[in-house]
C-alpha cells in the first residue's frame, strides 16, 4: 500500500507529468472561460432577435459610399471590397512617402548647419506630441478653411486646391498600364542581371566593361521598345490565364474543398516528418522530449481540425467564394474572375501609349452652377483621402526618421572616418559605406513603423474617409449584425499586417546573408 | 528588495482597486433571480432613467455651455421620467450619435431612445427595436444654396452628381440612394457622425447639398444661415419621416408606459389642459381625464406599474403636447397649424385613443 | 553676459554657412519658416476667428458636466497634483546650482525672440467672408500698436540686464517654480473678455480688454503658493529616505484617490462598514501577521503548501461566488503574500518589514474600495460626471494601471518554456495587435454586451478600460520583452542551483530586476495611452477631443459657434503638446537620474 501511495507521489513530482498537467489545467480553464461567454453570447443574440448570421453579405444594403471602386454596392460584400481597397490605396502610397519624407528628415537631423538640424527637431517634437486623430483632424479643417470651388474658372489646371479637395496633374493609366508595369519589372530585373553580369566579368579579367553603363543603356532600350509598343509581349501572360480562368470555371467547389484538405495533410506530414529527422544527428541519436513529441501531435491535430472544417458549412461557404459563386455574394471575386480579370488587363491586343500625362481640370457639373474635378484626367483627391493620407505619412515619417537616424548613428564611427581618408565626399559616403550597413539595422523597426501606418488608417472614418471601419460601420448599423462585421476586420488587418511583416522579414533575412 | 516587492504587490492590488473603482453606476451585479428583470423595474431600482438623446438636432436636442438640455425629445425624456419618478429631473442624457443609437439601446446603455429617429419596417422587425407613437410628422427635405441655382421648386432630379452630405447611419442615406437612382442620377454621398459636422461642409463648400429631415433643416438655417441664402426643397418632401420614441422589444409593460406617455401629453393638448391650469381643471365633467390624472376609480396607472397620478406629474412639471411644440420648435420656424402635426380635429394627425 | 563677437561670427560661419549647399538651405530653411509663423500669425489674429468659442467654454473643456456646487473638490485634485509634485522636486532635488545672471540670460533670450518674432509679424491677415466667398485682406496688428508692446519687451530686457549684475546663485530646482510664476503673473495682469448678450439674446461685443472678473485668478494663485511650500518642505526632508519612499509610494496612489474619494464624493453607509466591512478586515489582518510570525513552526512548515493549495481554489471560487468586494481582494492579497513569506520572514528584520507591507496595502485596498464600490451621491442632471479634461486622464491612467500587470503577466507567458502558455500567449499578444485600437473601441461599445450575462452592466467607461488593458498590456508585453530577455543567463542558472522552483524564481530573481526595464516603459506607456485616449471620440465617449468637436459646433445657448471648429483644434492640439511634451521630458530626465539602464 505504502508503495502504491509512494508510486502515485513520485508520479505527482515528476517534471514532466507536472509540466504538462499545469498546461492542460490552463488550456481546459481558457476553453471552459470561452465556452462559458460563447454561450452567453448566443443567448443574448437569441433574445433580442437577431441572430448571428452572415446572410448580410449577399444583401444589397442600399446606401452609396462616397468613393471606391464600387461607390454603388450591389452586396454587403461589394461594399467591405470598396472600403479594403480604399484602405490599401493609402497604405501603399503612404509607406512609400512615408518612407523617403521620413529619411530626408533623418539625415536633415544629422546635419551640420544649425537652422536646419533645428526645424527638424522642432518638426519632429511637435508631430510626435499630438495626437494622430487631432492631426487629421486638423489638415480636414485646413482644407475645408479654402474657398469653395465655385468661385474659380472651368478649364485646365496644373494643380489646384480648393474645399472640395486637390486636384493635380498626373500621368493618367490608359489600357495598357497594367501590361506595361509588368513589363517594367522585367526590364528591370533583366538590367540588374546585366548590371552583375558585367560586373562578374570586371573582376574575372580586370578591363574596364563599364557594368553601369551597360544596365543603364539596357534599360532605356527596353523602356523605350516597350513604350510604343514592346509591352504587349506581356500579354501572352494574359492568354494563359485565359484558358486558366475557363478550365477553372468548369470545376465544382467540392474540388478545393479536397485540395485544401489534401494540402493541409500534405503540409503536417512534410513538417511532422522534418521533427523526427532533426533529432536523428548524432549526438541526439533520436531521443525525442516531451516538446517534441507535442509539437508533432499538435501538427497533427490541427491538419485533422482543418480537414473536417472543410467539409463543414464554412469549408463550403470557402469554396463558394473561391468558385467565385455569383448568386450568393453577388460579386465578382472568384478564382475564374481573378484569372479572367488578368487575362483581360494583360490583353495583346491593347495599343496605344500606356501612360498619359494629363493636366487636372475644374468642369462643370451638368447643368447646374456647380463646378467639380474632373475624374477623368489628372488625379483628384477628396478631402477626407488627402486629410488621411497627409496625417498618417507626416506621423509615420517622423518616426522613421528618428529609426533612420538611429540606425546612421549606429554605424561605427571608424566607417566613417575610414572613408573620409579615403577621400569620399560626405554625400557618396553617405551612399556607398553607411547606408548599407545602416539599412541592416533600420529593417525591423521600419517594418514595425508600416504596421503602424496600416493601422492607423483606421482613423479616417473622422474625417468621412470610407475606409473598412467606417464602412463596416455603416454596414452593422444598417443591418445590425455587430459581431460578423467584426470578425471581418479581424481577419483582414491580420492579414494585412501578416503580409507586411513577411514582406519586411524577407528582406531582413536577405540582408542578413550579406554579413560574413 | 523590500521596495520593489512592495511596489509590485502593490500594482497587484491595484488591479483589484481599479476594476472595483471603476464600476460606478450599474456595478457587477449578478442577480440573484432567475428571469431577468423587467425594464421597468431596472429603472425604479437604479433611481434615474437613462435617455438617449442626439448629439445636436436644432429644437430637438440642445445642449448649453453649462451641460444643461432642452429640446422637444429631451422634454419627452423629463415626461417619461415623470411618469416613472414624480420627478422630472431624475434622467440622465447620454449623446448618441445617428451611427450608434441603436446598438446603444440593443446593449442596453440607455432604457429608452428619443432621438428624433424614423420608424420603419427594417428597423421595427431586424434590430430588435419597437417604436412607440409618432410625436413629430416629418419628412426628408433637401437643402442648397440660392446663389447655386437652386430654389423652392428645384427637385431630387436636379441633384446629379453633386456632393451630398447627410448623416451615417440613417434612413437618410438610403433614401437619397434611392431617389436619385429612381430619378436616372448619381451622387456622391458623404457620411458623417454628426449633422453639424455636415453643415460645417456644407458652409465650408465641400458638400453641394445637405440632406436630413426637413425639421432639421429648418432648425439649421434658423440659427447658421447667415445670409439668408439657404432654400429648403422639394416642397413635398421626398420620404415620409415619423418620428417618435424607440424601446427595445419583448418589454410590454415598458413599452405601454412609453406610448401611454406620449398619449397623455396628447390627450391633455385635446381638452386644452396646460401645465399653468392642470389644478383647476374640471375633472368631474372630463371623466376621461379624471382617469388619466389618477383622481377617480377608474384609473388605469397603477395597474402599469406606475403611481395613480404619474400623467398629472408629467402635464404638471412638462406640459402638453401644444406646450412642448410651441415652446421648442416655434422659435425655429416650425408651427403645428396646417402641417401634419396638427390636431386630428383640424386636419392633423395627432391622435390619441382614450384613456379608457 | 560677454559677448565675444569674432568668436560668435566663427561658429555661425561654421554651423549656417559651410558650403554652397548649407547656404542655400539655411536661406530655404528660414524663408519657410518666417512664412509658417506670418502664417499661422495672420491666421490666428484674423478678425472671424472667434477665440471665446474657446475661452468661454472652457468649464466644459476641463470637467463638461460635472455640478458646479462641488467644482471646490476639482480644485483640491489639482492642488493636491501640485503639492505632490512640489514635494518630489523639494526631495529630489538636483545638486547643481545655477546663477541669478544664467536665469536672466534665459529670460532676455526668450524676449528677445518675442521682439524678433513681433517685428516679422505680418499686419494683414486673409479673411474669407461669407458673404461673397472672396477672400480679402484686413488689417490686423498694425505697426502703431506694436509700439507699446515693443517698448514693454525693450524695458524688460534692460531690467534683466540690470538684474543679472547680482552676484547670487540658487538651486536649480527652484527655476521649476520660477517658470510656473510667469503664468500666474500674467493671469493676473491680462484681462481675459467674456461673451456679453443685451437684452434680446444678442451678441455685443463690447471692448475686448475691458476687465472681467476672472474667477480662476485665486485658486491658482493659492495653488501656487502650496506649490513652492511643498517644495521647501521637500528641500527640508531631502535626505530623509523613508520619506523619499513614502512619496514614491504615494505617487502611484494618488491618481486612485483623487478619483475615488474626492472627485467621486462616495457615499458611506456606517451600518454596512460596521457589521461587514471591519471584521472583514480585521480577520484577514489577524491571518497575515499571524502567517508572518509563525512561519517557521515546524508543523505550520508542514502543512504550508496545503495552505497555499487552498488559498488558491478560494481564492478562484471567490471570484465567482456572491461575497462583497473586499473579500475577494483581499482573498487575492493574502495570496499573493503567502507566496513570498516563506522567503523573505527569514529575519526579525524580515519580519517587521513584511508586517509593515502587509498593513500598508490592506489598509489601502481597503480604503479604496470603500471609495470606490459606494454609489456616488452627485445626481448630475446630465450625464456622467466624468467629462473633458478629466475623462482623458481617467482614461490613460487608469488604462495603465490595468494593462501593467496583464502585460508582465503576457510577456512572462510568451517567455516560458511551457509550449502551451507560451503559444496561447504569443496567440493574444499577436492577435490582439494586429487590430487597430478603433475596431477595438467599437468592439467594447457595441459587441462586448453581448457577450455579458443578463443584468452585468458595464458602463461605456469600463469597457473601454477592459479593451485597453489587453491592447495596452499586449504593447507593453512586447516592449518589456526585451527588457525580460535581457536579464543574463547566469541568474537562472544560479536560481536552479540553489534549487528555487518556477515561481519562486520568476517573483524573486526575474521580476525585480526586469522591473529596471519596465519603468521606463511604463512611463512612455502613461503617454501613449494619454495620447490614444483621444481616440473615444469616435465612440462617442465625452473627453477633451470630443467636445472641441461636437459639442461646442452643437451648442446653441447662449450662441452657436459653428464654424469655429479651428480655433478649437488649435487649443486642443496645444494642451495636448504641452502636456505630452512636459512629460516625455521629465521622464527622460528622470530616469537619467535614477540611473535606470545603467547597470
Amino acid at each position: 500500500m505504502v508503495k502504491l501511495l509512494s508510486k502515485i507521489g513520485a508520479f505527482f513530482r515528476n517534471v514532466v507529468v507536472l509540466k504538462w498537467a499545469v498546461q492542460f489545467i490552463f488550456l481546459g480553464g481558457l476553453i471552459a472561460i470561452i465556452f462559458n461567454y460563447l454561450n452567453i453570447a448566443v443567448g443574448n443574440l437569441a433574445n433580442t432577435n437577431i441572430a448571428f448570421s452572415w446572410g448580410f453579405l449577399g444583401e444589397t444594403p442600399g446606401v452609396s459610399i462616397a468613393e471606391g471602386l464600387y461607390t454603388l454596392p450591389k452586396s454587403g460584400l461589394q461594399m467591405l471590397q470598396t472600403g479594403m481597397l480604399n484602405m490599401l490605396r493609402i497604405t501603399v502610397t503612404g509607406i512609400v512617402a512615408a518612407t523617403f519624407f521620413g529619411t530626408i528628415l533623418g539625415i536633415a537631423r544629422l546635419s551640420n548647419n544649425y537652422i536646419v538640424e533645428k526645424t527638424a527637431t522642432s518638426l519632429l517634437e511637435i508631430v510626435r506630441n499630438v495626437p494622430l486623430l487631432v492631426q487629421i483632424l486638423f489638415f480636414q479643417a485646413l482644407i475645408l478653411s479654402l474657398p469653395r470651388l465655385e468661385v474659380y474658372d472651368v478649364g485646365s489646371v496644373l494643380f489646384h486646391a480648393s474645399s472640395k479637395g486637390v486636384a493635380l496633374s498626373w500621368p493618367n493609366r490608359q489600357d495598357g498600364a497594367w501590361m506595361f508595369m509588368l513589363y517594367f519589372l522585367i526590364t528591370l530585373y533583366i538590367s540588374n542581371r546585366v548590371y552583375k553580369q558585367r560586373v562578374k566579368l570586371l573582376e574575372e579579367q580586370g578591363r574596364e566593361t563599364k557594368p553601369f553603363l551597360w544596365s543603364l543603356s539596357t534599360l532605356v532600350i527596353l523602356f523605350a521598345i516597350g513604350w510604343y509598343g514592346g509591352y504587349r509581349i506581356v500579354g501572352i501572360i494574359g492568354f494563359v490565364s485565359g484558358f486558366i480562368s475557363q478550365g477553372l470555371e468548369v470545376l465544382p467547389g467540392i474540388f478545393y474543398q479536397v485540395l485544401l484538405s489534401v494540402l493541409a495533410g500534405y503540409l503536417s506530414f512534410i513538417s511532422v516528418r522534418k521533427q523526427i529527422n532533426s533529432k536523428r544527428s548524432g549526438e541526439l541519436q533520436g531521443k525525442y522530449s516531451d516538446d517534441d513529441y507535442f509539437k508533432m501531435i499538435i501538427t497533427i491535430v490541427i491538419a485533422i481540425v482543418f480537414i473536417a472544417l472543410m467539409f463543414a458549412p464554412i469549408g463550403q461557404g470557402i469554396a463558394k467564394f473561391l468558385v467565385g459563386d455569383e448568386l450568393t455574394f453577388k460579386s465578382d471575386w472568384g478564382l475564374p474572375q481573378f484569372f479572367s480579370g488578368i487575362s483581360n488587363a494583360l490583353d495583346w491586343s491593347i495599343t496605344g501609349a500606356p501612360y498619359e500625362l494629363n493636366m487636372a481640370e475644374i468642369e462643370q457639373v451638368g447643368t447646374t452652377k456647380f463646378k467639380k474635378y474632373s475624374t477623368d484626367v489628372g488625379k483628384s483627391l477628396t478631402v477626407g483621402y488627402f486629410a488621411t493620407w497627409l496625417g498618417v505619412v507626416i506621423y509615420t515619417a517622423i518616426f522613421i526618421s528618428e529609426i533612420v537616424r538611429a540606425g546612421i548613428m549606429a554605424v561605427s564611427k571608424g566607417q566613417s572616418e575610414a572613408g573620409l581618408s579615403l577621400g569620399l565626399r560626405r554625400s557618396s559616403l553617405l551612399r556607398l559605406i553607411v547606408l548599407p550597413q545602416a539599412v541592416r539595422i533600420m529593417l525591423p523597426p521600419m517594418g514595425n513603423q508600416y504596421l503602424n501606418l496600416a493601422k492607423n488608417t483606421s482613423l479616417g472614418i473622422a474625417v468621412g474617409f470610407p475606409e473598412v471601419v467606417a464602412v463596416g460601420q455603416t454596414l452593422y448599423n444598417q443591418e445590425g449584425q455587430t459581431l460578423p462585421v467584426f470578425l471581418i476586420w479581424m481577419i483582414f488587418f491580420s492579414t494585412v499586417s501578416l503580409t507586411l511583416s513577411s514582406i519586411v522579414n524577407y528582406y531582413n533575412r536577405k540582408l542578413k546573408i550579406v554579413e560574413r | 528588495m523590500n521596495k520593489k516587492a512592495i511596489v509590485f504587490l502593490l500594482v497587484f492590488a491595484m488591479v483589484i482597486v481599479a476594476c472595483g473603482d471603476t464600476t460606478e453606476e450599474a456595478a457587477v451585479e449578478a442577480t440573484e433571480e432567475e428571469q431577468e428583470q423587467s425594464t421597468l423595474e431596472q429603472v425604479q431600482e437604479r433611481g434615474f432613467l437613462k435617455c438617449g438623446v442626439s448629439t445636436g438636432a436644432t429644437g430637438f436636442t440642445e445642449v448649453g455651455d453649462d451641460g444643461s438640455y432642452s429640446g422637444f425629445d429631451v422634454d419627452y425624456c423629463y415626461a417619461v421620467a415623470a411618469a416613472i419618478f414624480g420627478d422630472y429631473s431624475k434622467v440622465e442624457f447620454k449623446q448618441l450619435t445617428s451611427a450608434e443609437r441603436f446598438t446603444a439601446l440593443s446593449a442596453g446603455e440607455i432604457d429608452v431612445l428619443i432621438r428624433n429617429t424614423t420608424w420603419t419596417q427594417s428597423r421595427d422587425t431586424e434590430l430588435g427595436n419597437d417604436f412607440g407613437p409618432t410625436t413629430y410628422y416629418d419628412g426628408q427635405q433637401l437643402m442648397g444654396r440660392v446663389a447655386d441655382g437652386l430654389s423652392n421648386s428645384s427637385t431630387v432630379a436636379d441633384i446629379d452628381g453633386l456632393r451630398v452630405c447627410t448623416n451615417a447611419g440613417t434612413t437618410t442615406e438610403k433614401n437619397i440612394t434611392e431617389r436619385v437612382g429612381l430619378a436616372g442620377g448619381t451622387i456622391q454621398l458623404i457620411t458623417v457622425e454628426a449633422f453639424s459636422e455636415a453643415i460645417d461642409k456644407f458652409i465650408a463648400g465641400e458638400c453641394d447639398i445637405v440632406t436630413t429631415d426637413g425639421s432639421g433643416l429648418v432648425g439649421r438655417r434658423a440659427v447658421n444661415d447667415a445670409l439668408n441664402d439657404w432654400v429648403i426643397f422639394p416642397t413635398s418632401p421626398i420620404s415620409k419621416e415619423p418620428l417618435g420614441p424607440t424601446y427595445r422589444s419583448n418589454d410590454s409593460q415598458w413599452a405601454d408606459i412609453i406610448n401611454w406617455t406620449v398619449y397623455a401629453t396628447i390627450i391633455a393638448d385635446e381638452y386644452g389642459v396646460t401645465a399653468a391650469n392642470v389644478d383647476s381643471a374640471d375633472l368631474e365633467a372630463n371623466p376621461e381625464l379624471g382617469r388619466l390624472f389618477g383622481a377617480n376609480d377608474g384609473e388605469l396607472q397603477t395597474k402599469m406599474g406606475l403611481s395613480a397620478d404619474a400623467y398629472y406629474n408629467v402635464i404638471k412639471q412638462v406640459g402638453n403636447y401644444d406646450e412642448i411644440f410651441s415652446r421648442n420648435l416655434n422659435p425655429l420656424g416650425l408651427f403645428r397649424e396646417g402641417g401634419d402635426n396638427d390636431r386630428w380635429v383640424d386636419g392633423g394627425l395627432i391622435y390619441a385613443p382614450p384613456a379608457r | 553676459m560677454n559677448i565675444d563677437i569674432k568668436k560668435q561670427t566663427r561658429v555661425i560661419k561654421e554651423n549656417l554657412f559651410s558650403s554652397p549647399v548649407s547656404t542655400l538651405l539655411t536661406f530655404i530653411t528660414s524663408y519657410i519658416m518666417i512664412s509658417f509663423f506670418r502664417g499661422m500669425f495672420g491666421f490666428a489674429t484674423a478678425p472671424d476667428k472667434d477665440w471665446l468659442s474657446v475661452l468661454n467654454n472652457m468649464q466644459l473643456y476641463m470637467v463638461q458636466a460635472y455640478p458646479e456646487s462641488d467644482f471646490i473638490r476639482i480644485w483640491i485634485c489639482v492642488g493636491l497634483g501640485f503639492i505632490f509634485s512640489g514635494l518630489s522636486v523639494g526631495l529630489w532635488e538636483t545638486e547643481e546650482k545655477t546663477s541669478l545672471s544664467k536665469l536672466c540670460l534665459t529670460f532676455s533670450k526668450i524676449v528677445s525672440g518675442i521682439i524678433f518674432l513681433t517685428i516679422i509679424a505680418p499686419t494683414t491677415s486673409v479673411v474669407v467672408s461669407t458673404a461673397t466667398g472672396i477672400r480679402e485682406q484686413v488689417d490686423v496688428f498694425s505697426y502703431a500698436e506694436r509700439v507699446p508692446l515693443l517698448s514693454i519687451l525693450l524695458g524688460l530686457l534692460v531690467a534683466f540686464f540690470l538684474i543679472s549684475k547680482i552676484n547670487l546663485s540658487f538651486n536649480k530646482s527652484l527655476l521649476v517654480s520660477i517658470y510656473l510664476f510667469v503664468p500666474i503673473i500674467l493671469l493676473w495682469i491680462m484681462k481675459i473678455p467674456t461673451i456679453q448678450l443685451d437684452a434680446e439674446n444678442q451678441r455685443v461685443f463690447p471692448d475686448p480688454l475691458m476687465p472681467i472678473a476672472n474667477s480662476t485668478k485665486i485658486p491658482w494663485t493659492l495653488i501656487w503658493i502650496s506649490f513652492v511650500v511643498s517644495y521647501l518642505v521637500g528641500v527640508y526632508f531631502k535626505n530623509k529616505k523613508q520619506f523619499k519612499n513614502a512619496v514614491s509610494i504615494s505617487w502611484v496612489l494618488l491618481p486612485l484617490l483623487i478619483f475615488s474619494w474626492i472627485f467621486k464624493k462616495p457615499l458611506i453607509d456606517l451600518n454596512e462598514l460596521i457589521r461587514n466591512d471591519i471584521p472583514v478586515f480585521i480577520g484577514f489582518l489577524l491571518i497575515g501577521v499571524l502567517t508572518i510570525y509563525f512561519i517557521n513552526n515546524k508543523i505550520v512548515e508542514k502543512f504550508y503548501s496545503y495552505y497555499l493549495g487552498l488559498l488558491v481554489v478560494a481564492t478562484i471560487a471567490s471570484l465567482f461566488l456572491q461575497v462583497i468586494l473586499l473579500v475577494k481582494a483581499g482573498l487575492l492579497l493574502l495570496l499573493l503574500f503567502s507566496v513570498i513569506i516563506p522567503a523573505v520572514s527569514t529575519s526579525a528584520k524580515g519580519k517587521r518589514s513584511l508586517t509593515i507591507v502587509w498593513v500598508v496595502s490592506l489598509t489601502t485596498t481597503a480604503f479604496l474600495l470603500e471609495g470606490g464600490t459606494s454609489t456616488t451621491q452627485i445626481v448630475v442632471p446630465g450625464s456622467s460626471i466624468f467629462g473633458g479634461f478629466s475623462l482623458t486622464w481617467l482614461l490613460a491612467i487608469f488604462g495603465t494601471y490595468v494593462s501593467f500587470p496583464l502585460g508582465v503577466l503576457l510577456a512572462l507567458g510568451r517567455n516560458s518554456s511551457l509550449p502551451i502558455i507560451k503559444g496561447v500567449c504569443t496567440g493574444i499578444i499577436e492577435l490582439v495587435r494586429s487590430v487597430p485600437y478603433i475596431t477595438w473601441l467599437f468592439f467594447a461599445s457595441v459587441t462586448m454586451a453581448v457577450f455579458l450575462p443578463d443584468g452585468v452592466e458595464f458602463n461605456l467607461i469600463v469597457r473601454v478600460l477592459i479593451v485597453t488593458a489587453f491592447f495596452s498590456g499586449a504593447y507593453f508585453a512586447e516592449n518589456i520583452r526585451g527588457g525580460l530577455q535581457s536579464i543574463p543567463k547566469g541568474q537562472f542558472e544560479a536560481a536552479d542551483a540553489i534549487g528555487m522552483n518556477t515561481v519562486q524564481k520568476t517573483s524573486l530573481i526575474v521580476l525585480p530586476q526586469a522591473l529596471r526595464a519596465i519603468v521606463p516603459t511604463l512611463v512612455s506607456s502613461i503617454i501613449t495611452s494619454f495620447k490614444d485616449s483621444s481616440l473615444v471620440t469616435i465612440i462617442g465617449l465625452f473627453d477633451f477631443l470630443t467636445i472641441g468637436r461636437m459639442v461646442i459646433g452643437n451648442q446653441s445657448i447662449p450662441i452657436n459657434f459653428i464654424g469655429h471648429d479651428r480655433e478649437n483644434l488649435l487649443f486642443i492640439a496645444f494642451v495636448y503638446w504641452i502636456f505630452t511634451f512636459t512629460l516625455s521630458r521629465r521622464s527622460m530626465k528622470f530616469e537619467k537620474r535614477l540611473g535606470l539602464g545603467e547597470r
